[in-house]
């Protein structure tokens, strides 16, 4: 039986010991309980007048929405440098110069990061669980918007993995990343604004292309849509939505992966 | 796994351009048999880091092959991994995990089989003079030990050709000298070695056959030779020098000059001139103190590969004006 990928085996003892990325698990987890201790705070002072649904819910979605914003800045950023910084530090020759398939190697530096997603969206799942309890929206529904999240960090990670592959400077390869992050969180729900404002009479259909162009696929709006989701009216557009926008990160994170394997192709000068 | 006999290292007429222009290697072939140690000499800049990388299959020539045994392993570094163990320099090591983690690393890369990692490992452990050493993270370690450490990574996987480029630039005179012992030791175990080195004097001592390159080619040493031992230095290449100091520089010299060697001043009453073997030495020497020159010393001058390569090299490209 083959073993574990060599490449995630050194990611997880690296990343282990990163005390840069325990702050950011410390801050995350400090943050959600600032939240929740002001939700706490609310419902004691305001004397029982609030609905406990109304905390629960603030809670939930407090938690998923900085579990969101967190996870699409720091997952791509802990993926960007990881082929870049082997070229900068001279390793990236013992590594294809070794029985390892390109392919491996790619794998296991994106399994190194998604373990990192996942133990960073994990850290939630306590806040969660009390919001959903405490009269919040249902588990399944928590758990269906922790998956998203989790996919999204996913996602972000193989595209960051994937532009890494393509420098040979880390600091090039984080730029980059940001670069992308920017145009497709701020800058491409910006544009599609634009495209209906200078053509506010446009027809119903170029109004339907813009927004799956600029937005029917950004994280946030995905993630407020299932916020906002009337499960009984659950219905066709809605799903469809959904389902082109985990079309489009499955084909964004197919992409990275596959940017990263064929930079490994590339001479090691 | 490869065995360690019939292994011999063929690079056929290699010829490599980078994307820039610049041709590297032009035309380079090299035969390496198990158990020889060959040396790699040269400028900086003179194609032998890319010629090993050829070698390794990290870069694809334009034209030419590398063969081990035969095994055709151009451009090829998965392949080239089971029968080439390659040091490159500059080092790349993972700096933030401990020498043990390292080796560990590089065993499950090398697809070693679980069940032989640790006697793998502490086969390589041992040879290097590692344990003191591996619970320590390799970013706190010496340069002299994490160049032990990237070696145990090329021994790891039993390799029957080594490349070992520059294996030796940083380290002190004690760790060069342990370095010159391992090398030995593992040539001794039936394995062909090619060291690129700018330390000349531990080069000279290591290696059994010696090249020089310059813009990408061999040079000769000597008319249709490039390739040479040790033995070929000490000869002078078929004409040694010798030194002769006597009380009347000046008969010496026209002793000489009258037996057609042409005599070269070598430093204060010091006479220089080249015989071709010792019995026509011993005899310019008889012919010396016949005309009652008093010889105060006489010996055979000892060349250096350092002054094979100076002589060639300066021979070989003009002055830098």
């Amino acid at each position: 039986m083959r073993e574990h990928n060599p490449l995630f085996w050194l990611e997880l003892r690296v990343r282990v010991r990163e005390k840069r990325l325990w702050l950011i698990a410390l801050f995350f987890v400090g943050t959600l309980a600032v939240i929740s201790g002001v939700a706490l705070t609310v419902a004691l002072v305001d004397n029982g007048r609030l609905e406990p649904s109304a905390i629960g819910n603030g809670l939930v979605w407090a938690t998923l929405f900085c579990q969101l914003g967190l996870l699409v800045t720091i997952a791509p950023l802990a993926a960007a440098g990881r082929l870049a910084q082997e070229r900068e530090q001279r390793t990236l020759a013992g590594l294809i110069n070794s029985p390892l398939t390109r392919t491996r190697i790619a794998v296991g530096k994106l399994l190194g990061a998604w373990a990192f997603v996942l133990w960073l969206a994990l850290l939630a799942v306590p806040f969660l669980l009390v919001g959903s309890l405490w009269g919040g929206p249902s588990l399944p529904l928590v758990l269906g918007c922790l998956a998203l999240n989790i996919l999204v960090g996913w996602v972000l990670s193989a595209v960051a993995l994937g532009i890494s592959g393509l420098f040979g400077r880390s600091l090039t390869a984080y730029l980059a990343t940001g670069a992308f992050l920017f145009g497709w969180l701020a800058v491409m729900p910006m544009l599609g604004m634009l495209a209906l404002g200078l053509h506010s009479r446009g027809s119903a259909l170029y109004q339907q292309c813009v927004a799956y162009v600029a937005w029917h696929h950004h994280p946030f709006i995905r993630l407020a849509a299932l916020v906002d989701v009337d499960w009984a009216l659950f219905g066709r557009t809605a799903l469809l939505q959904l389902g082109y926008a985990l079309g489009v990160w499955l084909a964004l994170a197919a992409l990275g992966l596959a940017l990263a394997v064929h930079s490994l192709r590339r001479e090691v000068y | 796994m490869a065995q360690l006999d019939d292994h011999t290292l063929t690079l056929e007429q290699l010829r490599k351009t980078y994307p820039t222009g610049i041709e590297a290697v032009r035309g380079m072939s090299l035969v390496v048999r198990p158990g020889e140690v060959f040396g790699l000499v040269g400028p900086n800049g003179a194609g032998k880091t890319t010629l090993l990388k050829l070698a390794s299959g990290l870069l694809r020539p334009q034209a030419g092959r590398v063969l081990c045994g035969a095994a055709e392993l151009t451009g090829q570094p998965r392949r080239a991994a089971r029968y080439i163990g390659f040091m490159p320099d500059p080092l790349g090591v993972y700096t933030d995990v401990s020498a043990r983690e390292y080796l560990e690393f590089f065993a499950r890369t090398l697809e070693i089989a679980a069940s032989e990692r640790p006697g793998r490992m502490n086969e390589v452990i041992e040879l290097l003079g590692l344990a003191p050493w591996l619970e320590e993270e390799v970013e706190t370690l010496s340069a002299g030990w994490q160049r032990r450490l990237a070696l145990g990574r090329v021994l790891l996987g039993r390799a029957p050709v080594l490349l070992l480029d520059e294996p030796a630039a940083g380290l002190d005179v004690a760790a060069r000298s342990d370095l010159l012992k391992l090398v030995k030791k593992l040539a001794a175990g039936q394995r062909a070695i090619v060291i690129s080195s700018h330390i000349l004097p531990e080069l000279h001592q290591l290696a059994d056959r010696f090249g020089i390159v310059n813009r990408g080619q061999w040079v000769e040493v000597a008319p249709g030779q490039v390739f040479f031992s040790r033995a070929d230095i000490q000869s002078g290449f078929g004409r040694a020098r010798w030194l002769l100091r006597g009380s009347r520089p000046d008969v010496v010299r026209q002793t000489l000059a009258a037996r057609g060697l042409a005599p070269e001043t070598a430093g204060g009453d010091t006479v220089a001139f080249a015989a071709e073997d010792e019995a026509a030495a011993a005899a310019t020497l008889r012919a010396v103190m016949d005309r009652g020159v008093d010889v105060f010393e006489f010996k055979r001058q000892q060349v250096e590969l350092t002054d094979v390569v100076l002589r060639t090299l300066l021979h070989e490209e003009p002055p830098p004006l």
